[in-house]
């Protein structure tokens, strides 16, 4: 592979002695050269160059200034630069090296120099550039395939509108651009079937494991009167069925709570997740589902078990995943009595607009985890059903 | 991490977050202390410096349990926090192994 090296010095003995040291250990290496920062600044706008030795003291624009408009810009910053120079104080040295020089070396130079440290200070600062061009282009191609699963992501969300039973209302927010939060609400006949889930982790690997829970989600609510208790241990017994490593390697494990709506009954069961709430309109007053339950894909054949509640309409039923209330680092698992407070103090606006509601409480999350420095760090899933 | 055996007792006292940034070296060296060490029958994990946990710490922590199960070691957790307790039980682990204070 051809490398170009610019060589920025006043002093043209300079420039040919570097150039030849240069030119004797790189293979493939072809120059340029520039005699004051102002030349420096058109020879790489005007081609591609791998690598600049420059000189501090120089004529028009020094050196120090051509270090920081290289740095200033994104398209130059991260071309390595090594500077060389008669400077010998540590001050001069350490701002250069501040100010994102990759490597110093003084004037004059000697045999060791010459044969030995500039070549490996060139190539390695050569072969770190080639690293970070290898980096940036990965990262735009990872960019642009999280866009694309992303837009996967929505499809597989349901749909808000078209329900005869319930009014529904959703906000997601991944992460990393897919996430491994997933729910789901299809009426079929009479009924209203509907789930939230979240999987240990989140990026890539946890969106496909939601992916999949979708389609083992729909597949199993096709069963005639099939009841909440009964989904999530077909769920957790297909993925022993179907996974090798289920119950082992953790890649497959998540929290739930699958809910059945049927004639004013809801039928519910929780595979340990954070309680959902029942907004109930006649008393605008939030109660909270308080059912414990075994993660799923954990432990092969746990039980879970159904219970029933009363609703009316106009009542509201609001589950989320607990990406709601963790943020930072070390993220607080455990949090999730604030969301069932702050729903609380949102209950005016969620009559009026429960789409608003939504959106206030994940606003209100937002500003929680920005006073303490933090922001959301997992998927954020929410989904409200109004009985009608 | 730290690791102390007391009598017949190997006491695993996780001294930082139970959360994914450090859950795989916890593994790690959970794997090399059930790999090389037959001179306990009982684990006791101690959280009683642990603040943060989440899904993954919950997932390292059965992880632990059925590791012990199947080495027939008897497993506990101790000095968990409140609220870690209440995680426990949300998702039944208490049915599974003690959770003493």
């Amino acid at each position: 592979m051809a490398y170009h090296i610019l060589i920025a010095d006043d002093a043209t003995m300079n420039r040919s002695l570097i150039r030849d040291v240069l030119s004797k250990s790189l293979k493939n290496a072809t120059f340029s050269e520039a005699v004051n920062g102002t030349e420096v600044l058109e020879v790489v706008k005007y081609g591609a160059v791998d690598l600049i030795i420059l000189d501090l003291v120089m004529p028009i624009m020094d050196g120090y200034e051509t270090l920081r408009w290289l740095k200033k810009h994104p398209e130059f910053h991260d071309i390595p630069v090594i500077v060389n120079s008669a400077i010998t104080e540590i001050k001069s040295i350490e701002q250069t090296l501040k100010e994102g020089a990759i490597d110093y070396f003084t004037k004059p130079l000697s045999p060791n120099d010459m044969q030995i440290i500039l070549p490996l200070k060139a190539r390695n600062a050569i072969k770190f550039y080639e690293q970070q061009k290898t980096i940036v282009s990965l990262n735009q191609q990872i960019n642009e395939e999280l866009k694309n699963a992303n837009t996967f992501a929505n499809i597989l969300l349901p749909k808000e509108k078209g329900m005869k039973q319930v009014e529904l209302y959703l906000k997601y927010h991944p992460s990393l651009g897919i996430g491994g939060d997933f729910f789901d609400c299809v009426e079929i006949g009479d009924k209203v079937h509907f789930m939230i889930a979240d999987v240990t982790g989140h990026g890539i690997a946890a969106g496909m494991a939601s992916s999949m829970i979708k389609v083992l989600y729909r597949k199993i609510i096709e069963t005639p009167d099939i009841m909440p208790h009964e989904v999530l241990e077909r769920m957790n017994q297909s993925i022993f069925d179907i996974f090798d490593f289920a119950g082992r390697d953790n890649y497959f494990v998540f929290t739930a709570f699958v809910g059945v709506l049927d004639h004013g009954v809801l039928s519910y069961a929780n595979a340990g997740h954070p309680y959902p709430m029942i907004y109930r309109a006649e008393h605008d007053r939030f109660v909270e589902i308080r059912q414990n339950g075994f993660l799923v894909g954990m432990l092969k054949n746990v039980r879970y078990h159904t219970e029933n509640f009363q609703v009316d309409p106009e009542d509201m039923i609001f589950l989320y995943t607990d990406g709601l209330f963790c943020a930072c680092e070390g993220k607080d698992f455990t949090g999730w009595e604030k969301v069932f407070t702050l729903s609380r103090q949102l209950s005016g606006i969620l009559t009026v607009s429960p789409k608003e509601f939504l959106e206030d409480l994940f606003y209100a999350f937002h500003m929680i985890h920005k006073t303490s420095g933090n922001d959301f760090t997992d998927d954020v899933a929410m989904m409200l059903l109004k009985v009608k | 991490m730290e690791e102390q055996l007391l009598g017949n007792c190997m006491r695993l006292i996780i001294t930082e977050g139970l959360t994914a940034n450090r859950v795989s070296d916890y593994t790690q060296k959970t794997e090399a202390l059930f790999a090389s060490d037959s001179r306990f029958d009982s684990v006791v994990l101690d959280l009683s410096s642990t603040k943060n946990i989440d899904s993954v710490g919950v997932t390292f922590v059965i992880g632990l349990y059925k590791a012990s199960e199947e080495h027939n070691k008897s497993f506990s957790v101790s000095g968990a926090s409140v609220d870690i307790m209440s995680l426990f039980r949300l998702m039944k682990l208490d049915q599974f192994f003690d959770l003493n204070e």
